[in-house]
């Protein structure tokens, strides 16, 4: 990125801070890729406690369904009508991926829904858990034989 | 730059680890050392140094053989007793952890000693992490790997012994060489590396080199000469796993295909990085109603009055910006996040909204688990009820207990209260504790002018492991005398790969506040109306307008096969009555709220990437029975197109005889133009039908939005 464009990026916060109203809420706080002795790990932050229901993931890994049920709906409130649309950081561990967070309420059959789809640039292998915090979602990514960089998932 | 010496020195002092089971077996463990961390790649460095007073121990690699799978172990040692690799550990403990404690045998030190004299001839830099190993025995289960905590060897020791580093230019040596560069994104030494390879006599890593050569074009960019490599591996090995896998890269390649999109620079500094990413997108919304009503004569049944309504109800530009700059270097993170959401509406009478969703600065000092967040931020755990601004302090005081301190002001939108609002609280993070255990205990003061808003004591507890996991929460409010929150819930991942969840919640809706009380006053300020009510009143008026809401829920997940999942869940809810006030008529409960569930899930029914789902739902409640049906469809068309499409259907069948029924079709199609650009046109209509004995109305709502997304 340009560095004029990270030098006002990082200023804008605090001049945008003194003219802002109130706030509406979002779903993802932060998305933090970590090594982990396993391999990758990927650790959605939610803005508040959710309850694991299921996932589902295509055959080669490049999209992944998941529904959380909002255990405190005030921290989901609020949402404009559109979907949330976040982007992973920058990562040579992990294929670039985007998550898309809807609370609206017809996205699943649970009270307080938070359905979220998580599409990969590449095929990759991981399993979907719930963060011990209950308010973030995991992914462990798996490396492949020998360490190898990660290819399609394996079922579960 | 010392730190990467001190580290550059130690690896390339590393050591192959492999011994047979047999072979390790005789001797007893009588030294110690701290396994630092595992991983599957040496290049995968430790972020920090290890303290000065433990620098003239030995870091060295050991290599964990089990099944198919190889592993690398980061060691610090040796100690002659369980009590000084213990005290090294918890010196260890910030930096790492997951260190712990294992034993090994004498030779070990003996062999990294004689391979370390090996290795000084060797030149020092660049630094070449040691090949990997070749098996020499059968490999050693799992099961077999070091304890967790000091105790005398198992009966399968673990896989470990040193040798001497392969030889520069060996098919090892070079193999490693060429790994370590892939993960260090040098990709032209990593090419370098596995073209020598190549060129030696065929020998057992032949296979992966040219794996490895593919992968490195791939990551250069070079996609015309990876894909020359990937066809000559499928010539060369048409047959096995590894050639599947190398179809699909090669697949990936294909023209057409968007390669992998570059990733945000990342620029490096005097040993900082720094990087800047997210995302601006903007929408244009618009929704349009018509409303069709009949009243209905309760004699004749002749239509008596028809009004139909148009109107466009949502016409808006909504414009979503989410940045964040990193400043990360080994020891120092500093963090800045800034996420806001504008909406411009095209309607006369509505008001065009800014919402800033996040802007804050965070600084994390890694060496001594210490935090501070400044600014805008989210709030959901240690008894926050949400967003606030304000300052969030966190410092490990030991390696499972960390304290935090957190004030400021809650941020609720859609809500006025001309009161101020202001919370001091603190919490303390415990663990994990025995691998699994974590919990946290907390106590938090808000106050709204001059009086208590919200006094609470609360705790979780949590088991968490790879099979399932379980927390529990407890939140006391201690000015009401109630509880405000309780919650259990577990997830299980069963050995037939069924997996469950669980939940039990009960929690006062809104929380206990005693802000609750300005509904429906004159005055939302908590003093002016304590010029008319008395503290224990405006509590007693908060608790009549707060409802307690319950639900319990189980569900399951089970793949019938590689295609079709099944999964089902059963509810239960109820949200009691409130009393109201004189100003807030009370609300009647819900009584008990019966939801069944079933679903029908089905992954690549047309193509690889393709979703779809078919969920039924039945729900019986107090004056009325529902049913609800839903199918959704996510599919790729090819690479750039993606289309989503589903329709719902309800209709609730009331008591009294009315009826409702519900119908709504969308579709959303996206375009990914280039690599960082995605436009999505969004189409949908709901059409609702009720009718009872006196009216029947008919609404039909239209909507789309269209857009775009940069992501920088």
């Amino acid at each position: 990125m340009h560095a004029f464009l990270r030098k006002a990026l990082a200023v804008l916060p605090f001049s945008a801070a003194l003219h802002a109203q109130l706030a509406f809420s979002e779903a993802i706080d932060d998305i933090a890729i970590e090594r982990r002795e396993s391999g990758t790990q990927v650790r959605l932050r939610l803005t508040g406690p959710v309850h694991y229901i299921r996932d589902y993931v295509s055959a080669d890994g490049r999209t992944a369904n998941v529904y959380l049920q909002a255990l405190a709906p005030e921290s989901f409130s609020g949402a404009p009508p559109a979907d949330e649309v976040k982007q992973s950081p920058p990562s040579s561990h992990a294929p670039r991926f985007t998550v898309r967070v809807s609370v609206d309420p017809r996205c699943d059959a649970a009270p307080n829904p938070v359905c979220m789809v998580i599409r990969f640039e590449r095929p990759v292998r991981y399993r979907i858990r719930l963060g011990e915090d209950r308010r973030s979602l995991l992914l462990d990514l798996e490396p492949g034989r020998k360490g190898a960089p990660p290819t399609a998932r394996d079922k579960p | 730059m010392i730190l990467r010496g001190f580290l550059t020195g130690l690896v390339a002092l590393a050591l192959m680890l492999s011994l047979p089971a047999a072979r390790a077996q005789p001797q007893a463990a009588d030294l110690y050392v701290v396994a630092l961390a595992t991983v599957a790649n040496m290049a995968q460095q430790p972020a920090t140094p290890p303290p000065q007073s433990l620098r003239s121990q030995s870091l060295y690699w050991r290599v964990l053989i089990s099944g198919d799978t190889v592993r690398y172990q980061l060691c610090l040692g040796f100690f002659d007793t369980p009590a000084e690799a213990e005290r090294a550990r918890q010196l260890l403990a910030a930096s790492f952890r997951e260190a712990r404690v294992i034993p090994v045998n004498r030779a070990e030190r003996d062999n990294l000693a004689k391979a370390m004299q090996k290795a000084k001839p060797l030149p020092s830099a660049p630094p070449v992490p040691p090949a990997p190993p070749v098996p020499l025995a059968p490999p050693v289960p799992a099961a077999a790997l070091p304890p967790a905590t000091p105790a005398p060897p198992p009966p399968s020791a673990p896989t470990a012994q040193a040798t001497a580093p392969a030889p520069g230019g060996s098919a090892e040596a070079l193999m490693s060489e060429g790994r370590g560069a892939i993960t260090r994104e040098d990709y032209p030494a990593a090419v370098r590396a596995f073209t020598q390879l190549l060129a030696l006599p065929e020998n057992e890593l032949s296979r992966d080199a040219r794996e490895f050569l593919a992968l490195a074009y791939e990551r250069r960019g070079d996609t015309a000469r990876a894909r020359l490599e990937y066809e000559n591996y499928l010539k060369r090995y048409p047959e096995g796993e590894d050639s599947a896998r190398v179809r699909q890269r090669l697949a990936n390649l294909r023209p057409g295909v968007p390669a992998e999109p570059l990733r945000a620079s990342v620029q490096t500094v005097g040993g900082w990085r720094s990087f800047s990413f997210g995302s601006l997108s903007q929408f244009y919304y618009r929704g349009n109603s018509t409303i069709d009503t009949q009243q209905v004569s309760q004699v004749s049944a002749n239509t008596l009055d028809r009004t139909t309504l148009s109107l466009t109800d949502q016409s808006a530009l909504i414009t979503n910006l989410d940045a964040s700059t990193r400043f990360v270097d080994e020891t120092h993170d500093n963090r800045i996040v800034f996420r806001d959401t504008n909406t411009q509406t095209f309607i006369s009478g509505q008001n065009d909204i800014n919402r800033l969703n996040a802007a804050y600065y965070e600084y994390k000092y890694k060496p001594g688990d210490a935090s501070v967040r400044l600014g805008r931020q989210p709030g959901n755990t240690g008894g926050l009820l949400g967003r606030f601004d304000g300052a969030w302090l966190g410092y490990g005081l030991m390696p499972a207990l960390r304290l935090n301190v957190v004030g400021g002001e809650p941020v609720d939108y859609g809500v006025t209260i001309d009161s101020k609002r202001r919370f001091l609280g603190t919490n303390v993070e415990v663990g994990p504790l025995y691998q699994h255990w974590t919990g946290n205990v907390y106590f938090i003061r808000q106050m709204i002018d001059s009086i208590i808003d919200r006094e609470a004591a609360g705790m979780e507890l949590r088991y968490f492991a790879p099979q399932g996991s379980f927390a529990s929460l407890i939140d006391y409010d201690t000015v009401f005398r109630r509880i405000n929150i309780g919650t259990l819930q577990a997830n299980w991942l069963a050995p037939w790969k069924t997996a469950f969840n669980m939940l039990a919640d009960y929690r006062m809706t809104p929380s206990l506040q005693t802000s609750t009380a300005t509904l429906g006053e004159a005055s939302t300020s908590v003093q002016t109306l304590l010029n008319t009510y008395s503290e224990d009143e405006l509590r007693r008026r908060a608790r009549a307008l707060t409802a307690k809401a319950a639900l319990a829920s189980a569900g399951l997940t089970h793949p019938v096969s590689d295609v079709w999942q099944i999964g089902a869940d059963v509810r239960v809810s109820r949200i009691s009555h409130t009393d109201g006030t004189n100003n807030v008529p009370g609300a009647p409960g819900t009584g008990y709220v019966y939801t069944y569930t079933g679903q029908v899930i089905g992954i690549g029914l047309f193509a690889t990437r393709d979703v779809t789902v078919v969920s039924v739902s039945r729900v019986t409640a107090l004056g009325y029975d529902g049913y609800a049906a839903r199918l959704a469809s996510r599919a790729p068309l090819g690479e750039r197109w993606l289309l989503d499409s589903s329709v719902l259907w309800y209709e609730q069948n009331n008591d009294n005889g009315s009826t409702l029924q519900r119908t709504s079709p969308t579709v959303r199609l996206s375009y990914r133009w280039g690599n960082s650009m995605t436009l999505e046109l969004e189409i949908g209509v709901e059409k609702t039908s009720s009718s009872s004995a006196t009216i029947e109305e008919n609404t039909r709502r239209s909507f789309f939005s269209l857009g775009y997304r940069w992501d920088f």
